[in-house]
């Protein structure tokens, strides 16, 4: 049990440094709204590593803290909304048996389609929509990355874990 | 990377192609008419869809009709009929003083601050 | 865990305090029309309701119609001791006829009221009755002497309509900035003022209603700056096939019909965009442009013809966005 905590702890602090490190040094291509999501790479990690539940708890923590920290209640909402939606497909395409990068690529897709849904809500646009393809395509692009550089992670942790 | 992920990957293009065209080839014009009652927010329309909204308040009843695409008030029991003179209206706003009644289009896909008139 | 969720909760509830800067907006009915203040800043809340008040004292003062004010006081007797504010507003008002040529009038209430334009029951006075009721109109020999107002002419009357909005916008815009405040737009029911910038560094963006009412003539970014339109059609009447707009010419006591459909100037003074959109719609066309070239006064302007032409001065030839084809008038052609 103590050794769980711990370990989500560990993976919640590394999205926090990841977050932050994004926040300070953003990788903009200068377009709004798009960003390479580092902190994904935990996310996806701890999707394979551990399991739901902790992926779940681990997204969950580390959107509130950065909210609190460097946003504002709308960004909370957004990252919320595209974190889970994203969360929820990745879950879905493991279990398809996808690989690490076609998992992530989809994530980052939906996170983006998730942060649009809530944009839409919270200001009535429906103009919004016109935004979609530059979303779509930079989210199938920096999920394909985050889950190229998960790939080695994943394969180290489970090396760390049955050696062990 | 396997077959499925590319499957996959594919069906979600596939499908976020088709939801985009089908969204944006129905979407006609995102103006909305708003109508405003003494300060608070009555209610919003679309100007795409025709309908007729009735507002009674205590000094008295405005009729809007939103009609192909624009927007007028048929009715009203003020003195002047001034809202009513107005006519019809594709931006901008009506306004009734006496009912301080105010019908406003909204546009969403510009970012005008204030129209002169 | 359980120690992490009052924690969370006291982290927001903090942040939420912090944010006192912000934009607020609000809307009410003064001077006839429907106003929006929109202010930007620390304290956006207090500043707009203080705007709202001052708008609110200044219409109290300046309106003709209401049997309160200064000016309904000022034009039964014919002469009356005056606020600062209106006294120096009625000089405003006649330097403005001066320079016009007459263009500007603030002395036509009683010929408007032969109309029906002041109490809405519009009827077409004969030549004879306008002819008597210009004979009132001499707005030259009004004197002003520590804010006591003569009129001189018994019957004169004047209304301060065409030039209150934009005297008032120019006055909060002031009232703001004493406040420390560099971000505001006020939209006095189609007159409109903007302070400084959007909180972005970009300009407000001001469409000018097209007066079919069914597009924009176009759009333009600015900061600093009144914007003000002139248009009969904004009130009208119609009797006998007719239309009778609402802006009068003080030579003939006729609606003006100079060939002029709307008139918009931009000017850093609400209170010379309001009285010049009056004027130059009076003058029409050519005389405006006229004016324009040879004045000294810092303006723009926009001129929309009965025919459908669309014309801007040089100094917005850059800000100007429009679906409808317009030409650039230039300075150095009038000179």
């Amino acid at each position: 049990m103590a050794k769980r905590i711990s370990k989500i702890a560990v993976f919640t602090a590394l999205a926090l440094i990841l977050s932050y490190i994004e926040a300070v040094l953003p990788f903009s291509i200068g377009i709004p709204g798009v960003k390479l999501g580092l902190s994904n790479i935990v996310t996806v990690t701890a999707l394979y590593c551990f399991g739901v539940k902790e992926a779940v708890g681990i997204t969950l923590i580390r959107v509130v803290i950065i909210g609190i920290l460097f946003g504002n209640i709308p960004s909370l909402i957004y990252s919320l909304s595209g974190a889970f939606l994203s969360l929820i497909t990745m879950i879905i395409c493991k279990k398809l048996k996808l690989s690490v990068i076609g998992v992530s690529a989809i994530g980052g897709v939906f996170h983006n389609i998730g942060q649009l849904i809530a944009a839409a809500f919270m200001l009535y646009s429906e103009a919004l929509i016109y935004y979609y393809p530059v979303l779509f395509i930079s989210g199938l692009v920096t999920g394909f990355l985050i889950g190229l550089a998960s790939t080695p992670v994943i394969k180290n942790l489970h090396k760390i874990k049955s050696g062990s | 990377m396997n077959k499925r992920d590319f499957v996959a990957i594919g069906a979600v293009i596939l499908l976020s192609v088709i939801g985009f065209l089908t969204f944006t080839l129905n979407q006609k014009g995102g103006d909305f008419v708003k109508i405003t009652v003494d300060k608070k927010t009555y209610g919003t329309y679309p100007l795409s869809k025709n309908d007729e909204i009735n507002i009674k308040n205590d000094s008295g009843f405005n009729t809007v009709v939103i009609e192909n695409g624009e927007v007028y008030i048929k009715d009203a029991d003020c003195r002047d009929k001034y809202c009513v003179n107005q006519g019809k209206i594709k931006s901008g706003s009506i306004v009734c003083l006496p009912h301080k009644l105010v019908v406003e289009v909204v546009s969403d896909n510009d970012s005008i601050d204030a129209v002169v008139k | 865990m359980k120690k992490i969720i009052p924690l969370v909760l006291i982290i927001i509830i903090l942040s939420g305090c912090a944010a006192v800067s912000g934009t607020y907006s609000d809307s009410f009915f003064a001077m006839d029309t429907y106003m929006t203040v929109t202010v930007n800043g620390k304290n956006a809340e207090k500043a707009v309701k203080d705007a709202e008040a001052e708008i609110k004292k200044l219409d109290k003062k300046l309106s003709a119609h209401s049997g309160s004010s200064e000016i309904y006081r000022l034009n039964k007797n014919g002469s009356a001791k005056l606020s600062r504010e209106s006294s120096e507003l009625i000089k405003q008002a006649l330097k403005f006829n001066r320079l016009t040529d007459g263009a500007f009038n603030p002395a036509m209430l009683g010929v408007s009221e032969l109309w029906g334009f002041s109490d809405k029951k519009y009827k077409v006075p004969s030549d004879k009755e306008l002819a008597e009721a210009l004979k009132k109109v001499k707005p030259e020999i009004i004197t002003v002497k520590n804010n006591t107002v003569n009129l001189n002419v018994k019957g004169m009357k004047i209304d301060l309509g065409g030039i209150a909005k934009g005297y008032t916008s120019e006055k909060i815009v002031k009232l703001l900035k004493k406040q420390g405040i560099d971000s505001a737009l006020l939209n006095l029911g189609g007159n409109v003022q903007a302070l400084g910038s959007k909180p972005d560094g970009s300009g407000w963006n001001i469409a000018i209603e097209n007066p079919n009412k069914k597009s924009y003539l176009g759009q333009l970014a600015v900061k600093d700056k009144a914007v003000v339109t002139s248009g009969g059609y904004e009130r009208y009447f119609k009797k006998n096939g007719k239309i009778y707009y609402h802006i009068l010419n003080s030579k003939t006591g006729k609606p003006a019909e100079s060939g002029l459909k709307s008139v918009t100037v931009i000017s850093g003074s609400g209170t010379l965009a309001d009285a010049l959109s009056t004027s130059l719609f009076v003058m029409g066309e050519d005389k405006a442009v006229k004016f324009w070239a040879k004045s000294d006064m810092n303006f723009d302007i926009i001129l929309y013809t009965t025919d459908g032409d669309l014309k801007i001065s040089e100094g917005l030839a850059d800000k100007f966005k429009s679906d409808i084809n317009y030409s650039v008038i230039k300075r150095p052609d009038y000179e």
